[in-house]
């Protein structure tokens, strides 16, 4: 028994000594970074230019270990679970982070906050709410003015309950002072062909899976939530301009570790991925998927995790939405 | 003469080497992953994904349609000669195929379930092709409404697909759908039974349901035969021909099954693993002695194999021209045109035409390869039931795992094949049906979603079921079915109990 003790004893130091070693010189192997989401979707697009550009970068193998499930959850714990030595990180999104911990509560099984070592924010999508064509309106000014005189008689159409679509269109009622149902539908593919069928009218959704039927006529887009508006709809406001500033919040993509990483390695990690982050590779690569790179420093990543929750969770409350 | 020009310009891009390098191991690498049971397009596309950001777009989707639809093709390998299916679909090819391949036939239906997704890929490809606005327009007119009234049929169709009692195949289709309850709600993200385990969230797996109940159980079945293999005698070329018979039996029926799967593969989200269930459904109604099917009918095979591989082909339509995946395979495919800097919607044609034209032709070309490939690869396959059991099964064991596994990079699903699989060991120790139950779990949770959209969009209303005309019709149908059922139903016990009497009074006079 004593020998065992002694043993264990004799691991834990040593594996101390050797998270102490491996500051030094990290990385000195494989970094795996988790996505809590399949492959070929946004989060996983970014993470895998990420990790591209970082394998350059620092000299070792950055992988992408897809872990999808429910809605990110069990990914995000995979992340908030892993060893704090740098060798697992993770993406960390306004999904899993903001929006899904603010709906589920205790039961998703961890902390925003207190679970996670918040790195950067790598890249930005901005989110965007258009209406079938049909809808007798042209803009955004119209379209409240529609919605306040046929209350509860729109549809909005959602990728799902508790999605980044929902809140979006939870928090344009409650700014917007309007009333609609909500239809939430299994994703957002299913969701998109609602809207072109004209079974709802009324769409919130990432700017890129949104945009070609945009750009083809078949949606109209009444307003973006991103800091300015966008390249690829020069005429778009966005929600801020038409006064809904609470809905203006890009969806984000941020690069995040278990909590406790140790200081120099996040020090490395951080300088290396706000240097690939801000090369003119990364921007054109994150181009096609619609994102813009953010890179902020870790403070300013967390207060944006802060507040996002607060404002979630003010929306939730004030709504009276119920998940359970 | 567009259509000329198109294909013209199309082949320019599918007849590069490159191109047709990549369509050649797509649909390779489909066709084997296809017989590994668990291992599907799903699993080996997620692991391809990342290899083709770094090859040019055209050659990226090439490859991974050409492992999509060439998938279709080996799914059912495993179910006819093994009982295992190769992914949840092929588990219609259980059905017939295997009892075929118990009559020695083994041969003959492989080399007919070729014929019959080729003569499917062909119907799809060319729906595609020819008509792919259209239908795509189509499909959008399928409102929450009819997509429940669709549901209803398949529910239909369920209680057609179990062979034995009646009784037994309607209690399994309703544990299906009780099954298909677990996970958050739709509508309300409540979640439901999930015990705690986040894993739950989305709902039972369909793939570790369908390998534990189909691939496990079986397993776990063939442990206690003998350990001899399944076929010693020399595999002839003769019993691998199909007889003449056996083809004019299949033509209308593999027809048939392409237009199902076609019409089935083009909504998007209602799933091709429907189309080969509805199928079979349909030939056993159509059928004049349906009492054949089960015990190795050639149309309860090649309509099904037929359905499922047109769906294959047309699930690309919703995908490309509407940028909406049809399934999650699709929306993978999708992802790789994104990174490429192309995202598919209504102006994909215009835009990419050397993309989209370039991939019609490559599924020509694949499918074409696909016949090759696969009629000499009948008798390896055949001969793969000369191995004995005590090296086959442990081998499937690890392809289930991996398959299973490598959808979500999750051990949780693989406790779930397992205990499914000791689920479906019982069940069949009991001769409860496990297809009523598959099938009842893919519409369970389908039919609840668009039923209580349909209501929340028509605020409660439930005469919107009967007030759109497409959902009245397949309604209709449904009802005319069923009542069509209870009369004959009715009519035969008259007839047995008139036959009883007589015998009762002959036997008295005797």
């Amino acid at each position: 028994m004593v020998k065992i003790i002694k043993r264990i004893a004799t691991l834990t130091a040593t594996s101390l000594l050797a998270t102490q070693l491996y500051a030094a010189d990290y990385p000195s192997n494989t970094v795996t970074i988790i996505v809590p989401f399949g492959p070929g979707g946004s989060t996983d697009i970014v993470a895998r230019v990420l990790a591209e550009a970082l394998t350059n970068e620092l000299g070792q193998p950055f992988v992408v270990d897809n872990r999808g499930g429910a809605g990110g959850a069990i990914g995000a714990n995979a992340i908030a679970n892993a060893r704090p030595d740098g060798y697992t990180l993770g993406m960390g999104t306004v999904s899993t982070l903001v929006i899904n911990p603010s709906v589920r509560g205790a039961e998703i099984g961890y902390d925003p906050l207190e679970n996670f070592t918040h790195i950067t924010s790598v890249a930005a999508v901005p989110n965007v709410v258009s209406v079938n064509p049909n809808l007798p309106v042209s803009n955004m000014a119209e379209f409240l003015e529609y919605a306040r005189n046929n209350p509860g008689k729109l549809n909005f159409g959602t990728p799902g309950p508790g999605s980044l679509g929902h809140m979006m269109g939870a928090t344009t009622m409650h700014q917007g002072e309007i009333d609609m149902m909500h239809i939430p539908y299994q994703g957002g593919g299913p969701a998109l062909a609602g809207v072109l069928a004209g079974d709802v009218e009324v769409f919130f959704d990432n700017l890129p899976s949104s945009l070609p039927n945009i750009q083809a006529g078949e949606l109209l887009p009444l307003a973006i939530a991103n800091p300015e508006r966008v390249a690829e709809l020069p005429d778009v406001p966005t929600f801020a301009e038409v006064g809904l500033d609470m809905v203006n919040d890009p969806a984000w993509f941020g690069l995040v570790g278990p909590a406790n990483l140790p200081d120099d390695v996040v020090e490395v990690i951080y300088n290396a991925a706000v240097k690939v982050i801000h090369s003119d590779a990364m921007r054109e690569r994150l181009q096609s998927v619609s994102a813009t790179p953010v890179g902020n420093t870790p403070e300013e990543f967390r207060n944006t995790i802060e507040s996002a929750n607060a404002n979630t969770r003010f929306v939730i409350e004030s709504a009276e939405l119920t998940f359970d | 003469m567009d259509m000329i020009n198109n294909l013209a310009l199309g082949a320019q891009t599918a007849f590069t080497l490159e191109n047709l390098m990549f369509c050649f191991f797509g649909v390779t690498l489909g066709t084997l992953i296809g017989v590994l049971p668990g291992i599907g397009a799903l699993a080996a596309i997620s692991i391809l994904l990342p290899v083709t950001f770094h090859i040019p777009a055209t050659a990226a989707i090439v490859m991974l349609a050409g492992v999509y639809y060439g998938a279709q093709y080996g799914g059912s390998t495993a179910a006819i000669l093994l009982r295992l299916p190769g992914h949840p679909a092929s588990v219609v090819a259980c059905l017939d195929g295997y009892p075929m391949a118990q009559q020695g036939r083994a041969g003959a239906a492989l080399f007919m379930t070729t014929i019959a997704s080729f003569i499917g890929a062909t119907v799809g490809m060319l729906a595609l092709i020819l008509f792919s606005p259209g239908i795509a327009a189509i499909g959008l007119k399928f409102g929450p409404a009819e997509y429940f009234a669709l549901m209803v049929l398949g529910l239909i169709a369920a209680s057609i697909l179990s062979s034995g009692n009646a009784l037994r195949g309607f209690g399994m289709v309703v544990l299906g759908l009780l099954m298909g309850v677990v996970g958050t709600d739709v509508n309300t993200g409540v979640n439901r039974f999930t015990f705690g385990y986040i894993e739950l969230w989305d709902g039972i797996s369909l793939l570790a349901l369908a390998m534990g109940m189909f691939g496990l159980s079986e397993v776990v079945q063939s442990a206690n035969n003998d350990d001899a293999p399944k076929v010693k005698d020399k595999i002839t070329l003769k019993s691998m021909i199909p007889t003449k018979q056996e083809f004019r039996d299949s033509v209308f029926p593999m027809l048939r099954g392409s237009g199902i799967g076609s019409f089935l593969g083009s909504l998007p989200g209602a799933g091709a693993s429907l189309s080969s269930f509805m199928s079979y459904a349909v030939e056993k109604k159509v059928a004049k002695d349906p009492s054949r099917f089960g015990k190795g009918a050639i149309e309860g095979l090649t309509a099904p194999e037929s359905a499922n591989n047109a769906g294959a082909q047309t699930s690309f339509i919703p995908t490309l021209s509407l940028g909406i995946p049809g399934d999650v395979v699709m929306a993978l495919i999708l992802g790789a045109l994104i990174i490429h800097g192309i995202t598919p919607g209504p102006q994909l044609i215009t835009q990419q035409p050397d993309l989209f034209w370039g991939l019609m032709v490559s599924f020509i070309i694949g499918n074409i390869m696909l016949v090759i490939l696969n009629i000499p690869m009948i008798g390896i396959w055949v001969s793969l039931l000369r191995i004995p059991y005590a090296a086959l099964y442990p081998a499937i064991l690890v392809f289930i795992s991996i398959g299973v596994y490598s959808v979500n990079n999750n051990t949780f699903d693989i406790i779930m094949v397992f205990i499914f699989g000791v689920m479906g060991y019982f069940m069949s120790l009991l001769r409860w049906d496990a297809a009523p139950l598959l099938l009842g779990f893919i519409l369970g949770p389908m039919m609840e979603e668009h039923f209580r959209r349909a209501l929340l969009l028509a605020r409660g209303d439930i005469t919107v079921f009967i007030s759109r005309p497409i959902s009245a019709s397949l309604l209709a149908v449904a009802a005319l079915i069923i009542s069509w059922a209870i009369v004959s139903y009715c009519i035969n016990a008259r007839k047995r109990s008139t036959h009883k009497h007589t015998n009762a009074i002959k036997s008295e006079a005797g």
